[in-house]
């Protein structure tokens, strides 16, 4: 109950009061409304923006929106809360707004007016608090500051649908496979996982891969990549890691492996690019000029050249060794370790590849393998003692010096190919040329451009080629001396997964 | 002014308002006696609760009114029973082209007392009465009507030198013809300006022409009671200047005020283009007084844009002069004044 004037305009203030707090309210809403929508909006340009400019993966792309959303609506929110606090209109001019809202003919201003003005000396003024008091409870705040709450739901609906669609948003794709033809158009949502799990499964392979490689060449440096191909694939398959957080050093160490197993130059340095022909090509000249140089290796000859090609094969334009080619690279050595492919030049022989033969081992155990295993490794052995003999200089299999490549392999050339191929494989009905190490640390390569410098059968090898040079491996390694079943685990790990889709089995000969 | 916090700490659903005697109830009581009176005139005068109201609010406001309209209207019949409702003494002064100053302000006379000595006496016209009826004056010559102006703007008249108080309320109800009707004078702008209102009673229409003629030829005529007095009428009239203005409804008034000047540059192309000359300070005070007596007589005590807006064209339709132009264009005043009024006033 009111029993004062100046309590009757306390009952008008109150009452103005509440309305400005709904308008604070509706303008604090409004305000965050807006800002949620544009701050979608600039969300989606700024992850649109991100992908141009190369700041993509899903890290990125979730660190950018959130901190982005999170910044603008709270941004918004204080806005609002300081242009509603700045910005209310005064008690006066909602006194006016309900008057002629309610009709209540400026019976709320003027008696607002009367709490500020010196007014005590009117004899109305009493009456007209009073009245201004009475007709004040007409004033309802939700009809004077309406909230329009069904065009409020339209606007909620904006940042509920982009909340809710976030999780499904398209993704920046994995670091990995930026590389691959076609990585520039955005990889469709569905891709994602599938992606991944590709570069998972190719990581794993490469490991093994890897470390059959390392056992058969004795590498340390091989070894190390395997080991280092293990862990990530081990961080992979964990979940300890995405592909986006590995992606720079699978990254680094596939242009190690790259490097490591003498495949950049095929990859960066192509026939015809200034470094020289192809070596079918190179007539009288030396080959060296095709050789890649290993990492702490001097450079053999025509140094400047040499370097220019490590130079190209690491610089911008080069094409890099990408994860898909480094096993592809992987697969095909050992497809051709595993059987002689086109260049091997063994059209004469009759290969053997067949992983119901591997598995059961009868093929390893067949008395006509052994033997022509018995014979190769017997021309190994004289080759070595040759080797030994002429102060490490390889020997072909007419004690004619070949190509020396690295310190730790001997590689024979064509010639000592053919002496220990050539007139032994009539022996057998059928070779598997597997590609795993031997115990004594040795690996037989065969070198196809070299096969051009040396007569495959007088064993005469072309002095030109020097020694210590670097060379390729383009044909088929095999280890003589220990082909036997338990060398199936190995070539089984390498196609056991799809042997059908990689086109082993067109490579297959009965 | 006592301090709001026991009011704020309240919910708006717990104020209970209630009118306390001392601060409501004398004024609301005297609002009930003029509506009262109000009503008793319309219940005479059918058909005219706009003029009624008009009327009253002008006896308010203390002011005089011109009421225009064509003869036998019931203008004599709303004046006399106005008087009688209010309790003002009455006269009737008929204006005629051969009426002198002297028939409304009175004369001095030689008169004999009982001892047979003869003196000089001044003897009081029609004009000394609360409530003056003065039909048709604009029927008399300028000479005449500038002589009933003066009583209505002083208050007094002057017979012989010397100076006569007329009593109070005084309140003059001028009647005038239309204008185009023969034998009138019309009345120059500088005298009525000295009138409060100008009201024009229109022709009743067909309801309420039967209600008067029923009411008016019967056996018997309904004569109302005093309601008023003039101490009642006295209080009332100091009462409203006190209702309150409000400064939001004051500066609209402001604003039409100069809005109506045809020579202000900040004024609109149509009231340089037709207004002859505008609405005088005089005419604001008239519009403010008007509208506070009409927002008591509603039963408020403060002054609303809807008040302002009702009284704007009876109290200045005579202050607020078109030019040719204008009657060239069909425009009336009050026309050109409700579109003002309802830019400004709002």
């Amino acid at each position: 109950m009111i029993a004062g004037s100046s309590d009757a305009v306390g009952v008008v203030v109150r009452r103005l009061r509440a309305v400005r707090w709904r308008w604070r309210g509706r303008a604090a809403l409004i305000g965050f409304l807006a800002t949620a929508v544009v701050a979608i909006g600039t969300v989606f340009a700024v992850r649109l923006a991100a992908r141009f400019v190369g700041l993509d993966g899903p890290v990125v792309a979730w660190a950018l929106d959130g901190t982005l959303a999170v910044g603008l609506i709270g941004v918004g929110v204080v806005a609002s809360l300081v242009v509603s606090g700045a910005f209310a209109p005064s008690l006066t001019v909602l006194a006016l707004r309900a008057d002629a809202r309610f009709a209540l003919h400026e019976r709320l201003t003027a008696a607002l007016e009367t709490a500020t003005a010196s007014t005590e000396d009117s004899r109305l003024v009493g009456a007209l608090r009073m009245d201004a008091a009475r007709h004040a409870a007409m004033v309802e705040p939700a009809v004077l500051v309406p909230i329009p709450w069904r065009r409020v739901a339209l606007w909620a609906l904006a940042p509920v649908a982009f909340a809710v669609a976030m999780p499904g948003l398209p993704d920046a794709e994995a670091p990995i496979a930026a590389g691959r033809p076609g990585s520039s158009a955005p990889v469709p949502m569905m891709d994602v996982p599938i992606e991944d799990e590709r570069v998972r499964e190719n990581v794993r392979r490469i490991a093994l891969l890897l470390n059959a490689e390392a056992v058969a060449r004795q590498d340390d440096e091989i070894a190390e990549l395997a080991r280092t191909f293990e862990d990530l694939s081990q961080r992979l398959a964990s979940g300890t890691a995405s592909i986006a957080d590995v992606g720079a050093d699978l990254r680094e160490a596939t242009d190690r492996a790259a490097y490591a197993l003498g495949l950049a130059e095929q990859t960066g340095i192509r026939a015809g690019d200034g470094l020289g022909d192809r070596p079918e090509d190179l007539g009288g000249r030396s080959p060296a000029n095709t050789a890649t140089r290993r990492p702490g290796e001097e450079a053999p000859v025509d140094e400047g050249r040499g370097f220019e090609a490590l130079d190209r094969t690491a610089g911008p334009g080069a094409n890099e060794m990408t994860l898909d080619s480094l096993l592809e690279r992987l697969e095909m050595d050992a497809l051709a370790q595993a059987a002689p492919d086109e260049n091997a030049n063994l059209d004469d022989v009759r290969f053997r590849q067949g992983q119901g033969d591997l598995d059961d081992g009868t093929y390893f155990d067949s008395p006509a393998l052994q033997e022509a295993t018995a014979q190769i490794m017997d021309n190994i052995r004289r080759q070595q003692d040759a080797q030994a003999r002429e102060g490490g200089t390889a020997f072909d299999g007419t004690g004619r010096t070949g190509n020396q490549a690295g310190g730790a392999t001997a590689p024979i050339d064509e010639g000592a190919r053919g002496a220990l191929l050539d007139d032994e494989v009539d022996a057998v009905d059928e070779l598997l040329l597997p590609a795993v190490g031997r115990p004594t640390g040795r690996r037989i390569e065969l070198h196809p451009p070299t096969a051009y410098a040396a007569d495959a059968t007088s064993g005469v090898v072309d002095d030109a080629v020097d020694a210590g040079a670097w060379r390729p491996t383009q044909a088929v390694a095999f280890a003589p001396e220990v082909v036997s079943w338990r060398h199936s685990d190995v070539i089984g790990a390498f196609f056991t997964p799809a042997v059908d889709d990689r086109g082993v089995a067109d490579l297959s000969v009965p | 002014m006592a301090t709001l916090d026991p009011v704020l700490a309240q919910s708006p659903q717990e104020f209970n308002v209630t009118s306390t005697p001392s601060a409501e109830s004398p004024f609301r009581a005297q609002v009930e006696r003029v509506v009262a009176a109000r009503d008793a005139v319309s219940s005479v005068v059918v058909g005219q609760d706009a003029i009624v109201e008009q009327l009253f609010i002008a006896l308010l406001a203390g002011g005089h009114v011109l009421i225009e309209g064509a003869p036998g209207l019931g203008k004599t019949l709303l004046v006399r029973t106005m008087a009688t409702v209010c309790g003002l003494e009455f006269s009737r002064i008929q204006f005629t082209p051969d009426l002198m100053p002297s028939d409304i302000t009175g004369s001095v006379v030689l008169v004999h007392d009982d001892a047979g000595v003869t003196h000089p006496q001044f003897r009081r016209g029609p004009i000394f009465a609360q409530l003056v009826l003065t039909d048709e004056i604009n029927r008399s010559t300028p000479k005449t009507q500038s002589a009933l102006l003066e009583a209505m703007q002083e208050g007094t008249v002057t017979v012989a030198g010397a100076e006569h108080v007329l009593p109070v309320p005084f309140v003059v109800l001028a009647t005038q013809n239309p204008i185009e009707m023969e034998g009138t004078y019309q009345l120059p702008e500088a005298q009525t300006d000295r009138f409060f209102f100008k009201v024009q009673i229109p022709y009743p229409d067909n309801a309420v022409l039967g209600a008067i003629l029923d009411l008016t030829t019967g056996a018997s005529v309904d004569v109302p009671e005093s309601i008023l007095s003039p101490a009642d009428l006295l209080d009332l009239q100091s009462i409203v200047r006190e209702v309150a203005l409000p400064t939001a409804v004051r500066d609209g008034i402001v604003r039409f005020l100069l809005e109506s000047q045809p020579q202000r540059s900040e004024s609109s192309d149509e009231v340089r283009r037709f207004v002859r000359f505008g609405v005088s300070p005089r005419g604001g005070q008239t519009l403010v007084l008007a509208a506070k007596a009409r927002a008591f007589l509603e039963g408020r005590f403060n002054v609303g844009f809807e008040d302002v807006r009702e009284v704007a064209l009876p109290a200045l339709r005579h202050r607020f002069r078109l030019n040719y132009d204008a009657e060239a264009e069909g425009l009336t005043t009050d026309m050109m004044l409700t579109e003002l009024v309802e830019r400004h006033v709002r």
